[in-house]
């Protein structure tokens, strides 16, 4: 802290120590000591990689991918001068794409995956009942890389950008905030201690049974393993995340807004939800829906008297309902983040109750005092899983980006969707609609504001790093991609923005990888177990193209320079002082060893 | 007529939702343009070591088959890259400052950089 005086320093740990409940003595001396590249377990030291190119392959540990400087925005050579007296100004985490996933919903159409599993490979995945082992396994790593691997940094927050809850359930949102919050979770709905679902229902041929996978197309086609008791432990073993120990932040994804992601609902969705039948045939679904189509009343009415009339006896089975199955509504997901301890915090994790009353689902926050955090709704709820930015969103979005550039504050975009995927303008048939945004306006305005420098997104499963050149040829910002928690390669990302003092800024972007390790046992069904066992049966998913969702070397760990947006010096070194010395308080509070 | 009109919109709906869960369809990036290409040259033109100020960005044809991918050199030389993601593998070749350097499959430039040699 040596960019602070004495005093200033005294005042600080009193202030910070009391605030945390933290004896003087030991806050003084965390934030007397300096800061030293973390050792953190990101790809920078080691990464998971496949053991062969054929058949179904084991996973095992690999060397580590240093970063790779990219000048594609600076457009010259970096100054070798720039490591020597670089400093911090935020370091993050990064999630995406959690996909918690209820299976034994009825709601959930794996059947789907029967008719055709490439086109609905997003119905059925044979790791699709240990996403919260996954998460927590994430939340693990992130603590983990609670300092920068470059300066040394604490970690100040995590920002998710969406896909949480698979299918919009209330079960699947309430297991992703406890576990990024912190808490017990068996992750099992319905009947109490059994699974009961397509992955032990032999009649599934699409689906993967562990206990025996010999007759179905996993493994009799694919060679997928049998690993007694994987179901049970997954369902019935609770898990206990000790949830981040920063704050984090959240917006939608289109699985959050769309049931499976592109698809409105009514209350036929949250009928069927709360129901005691469940489709296990393929057949049995196409019935369901035909009879939506041919009938003299509504498609909803149909679609779920359907289900009902078809009884047993056509594909469908009776499962136990669950009331914690209800499909959430769009503000539910708003309402329920609030529904948050103050620990992590922020309670809300972006939201606010004022949003609830409003009707509003999008937000700013100033994570530090001179970076701002800009968390955007960009799913269509009309259709579709593409997205696009409506008018009103879009407008209150430019007045947040002039009020942070005439505060001289960086600002940090999250969106779900990517550039790439900015696309989706269906209107509504019936309602009000209004101008929607798509990806070349939308970047078109962000280079109106230089102080916008990074675009964190997620959306495509795949890890990719893409440089916006500002039209007038000086400056631009990253977008920066993850990858997803429930397709190989599950990971997440550490990023740091470090000031150059050159003129420069480089944006420090490195994958992570959740905890567990990289050769699975199936003999272990522990949470790390089973987190193993989770990864190996992604990689091995023949429906996704798993080679190119880790991306290219050039897509994962990275320094991005960029020219600073503005004279940087207009950030003191106290003001940047101060916010570190209250992050790395946080820390040694919440256990996070900064 | 207007509730069997109804219920076909519902279930053109349902399929539109559907697909969008999948990674092949409506998640996939510029239009049904397929990633490999892209990543495959990127990982060649790291492991040769060509310095690179601008990693090559790929556009698809209009033929919706053909990728065309331009990049530059530190020392400000094009960097070209041509692919047919609707060929087995998707085979493509690459050129540095009109120097042929790498032909082969994405798919097994992929392949290569997620497993160990």
């Amino acid at each position: 802290m040596s960019q602070l005086s004495r005093r200033t320093f005294l005042t600080l740990t009193g202030g910070l120590a009391a605030a945390w409940g933290l004896p003087l003595d030991t806050v003084a001396r965390a934030l007397d000591r300096p800061a030293t590249p973390g050792e953190v377990q990101t790809t920078l030291v080691g990464t998971i990689r496949k053991a062969g190119q054929s058949g179904y392959v084991k996973l095992v540990q690999a060397p580590g991918e240093p970063y790779l400087t990219r000048i594609d925005i600076l457009g010259k050579e970096a100054s070798a001068a720039r490591t020597k007296s670089r400093r911090s100004l935020v370091y993050l985490g990064h999630m995406s794409d959690l996909h918690v996933i209820d299976a034994q919903s009825p709601a959930r159409l794996d059947t789907m995956a029967g008719v055709d599993p490439v086109l609905f490979s997003g119905n059925f995945r044979p790791q699709e009942l240990m996403q919260v082992q996954i998460l927590t396994g994430l939340v693990q790593a992130l603590n983990g890389a609670a300092s920068s691997p470059v300066t040394g940094a604490p970690l100040a927050f995590v920002v998710n950008t969406g896909d949480s809850a698979d299918q919009r359930s209330q079960q699947e949102l309430r297991w992703y905030i406890d576990a990024l919050d912190g808490g017990k979770i068996t992750a099992n709905t319905g009947k109490p201690g059994e699974y009961e679902g397509v992955q032990v229902w032999p009649e599934c041929d699409f689906a993967y049974h562990p206990e025996d996978p010999s007759n179905d197309m996993w493994g009799r086609d694919n060679g997928y393993p049998a690993i007694p008791g994987m179901v049970k432990a997954a369902t019935s073993t609770p898990i206990d995340s000790p949830g981040l120990s920063v704050p984090w932040y959240a917006i939608y994804g289109n699985h959050d807004a769309n049931y499976f992601g592109g698809w409105p609902t009514g209350w036929m969705t949250n009928e069927l939800a709360l129901g005691s039948r469940k489709a296990a045939l393929p057949s049995a679904t196409e019935r369901i829906f035909g009879s939506g189509i041919g009938s003299t009343s509504s498609f909803e009415k149909f679609f779920l008297g359907s289900i009902v009339n078809h009884g047993l006896s056509s594909g469908v089975r009776a499962v136990t309902p669950d009331p914690n199955r209800r499909i959430m509504s769009l503000m539910d997901f708003v309402a329920e983040h609030l529904n948050s301890p103050a620990t992590p915090g922020p309670i809300g994790h972006g939201f606010t109750q004022s949003d609830v009353d409003n009707e509003i689902t999008y937000w700013a926050a100033d994570v530090t005092p001179f970076v701002t955090l800009i968390g955007l709704n960009t799913c269509n709820i009309t259709v579709g899983a593409g997205g696009s930015i409506p008018q009103d969103q879009f407008d209150w979005l430019k007045a947040q980006l002039a009020k942070a550039r005439a505060a001289n504050k960086l600002v940090i975009l999250a969106t779900h969707h990517t550039s790439f995927t900015l696309d989706n303008v269906a209107q509504p048939v019936i309602g009000p609609q209004q101008n929607l945004i798509e990806a070349e306006e939308f970047i078109s305005t962000l280079h109106e504001f230089p102080n916008v420098v990074a675009w964190m997104n997620g959306h495509t499963h795949l890890n990719r790093i893409t440089p916006h050149v500002n039209p007038s040829g000086n400056g631009g910002f990253w977008e920066i991609s993850s990858s997803s928690c429930v397709d190989f390669s599950q990971q997440g990302r550490v990023t740091e923005i470090v000031d150059n003092r050159d003129g420069t800024i480089s944006i420090f972007t490195a994958v992570l990888d959740h905890d567990a390790p990289a050769q699975a046992n199936y003999n272990d069904l522990s949470r790390t177990g089973l987190g193993s066992i989770s990864r190996e049966l992604a990689a091995n998913d023949v429906y996704w193209d798993t080679d190119s969702l880790l991306g290219s070397v050039i897509d994962r760990n990275c320094e991005l320079l960029l020219p600073a947006p503005f004279d940087m010096s207009k950030i003191s070194d106290q003001t940047v002082a101060k916010a570190h010395a209250e992050q790395r308080v946080r820390l040694l509070a919440t256990g996070g060893n900064a | 007529m207007k509730h069997i009109a109804a219920g076909a919109t519902g279930l053109v709906i349902a399929m539109v939702g559907f697909s969008g869960c999948a990674y092949t369809s409506g998640v996939l990036p510029h239009g049904g343009m397929q990633p490999d290409i892209y990543y495959a040259i990127g990982d060649v033109l790291v492991a040769q070591k060509v310095p690179v100020k601008v990693y090559p960005e790929c556009t698809l044809g209009a033929d919706g088959k053909t990728q065309t991918c331009a990049g530059e050199t530190v020392a400000g030389t094009p960097i070209s890259g041509t692919g047919d993601q609707s060929v087995e593998g998707m085979p493509f070749t690459l050129t540095v400052d009109g120097k042929h350097v790498f032909s082969g499959t994405a798919k097994q430039v992929l392949a290569e950089g997620a497993s160990v040699s």
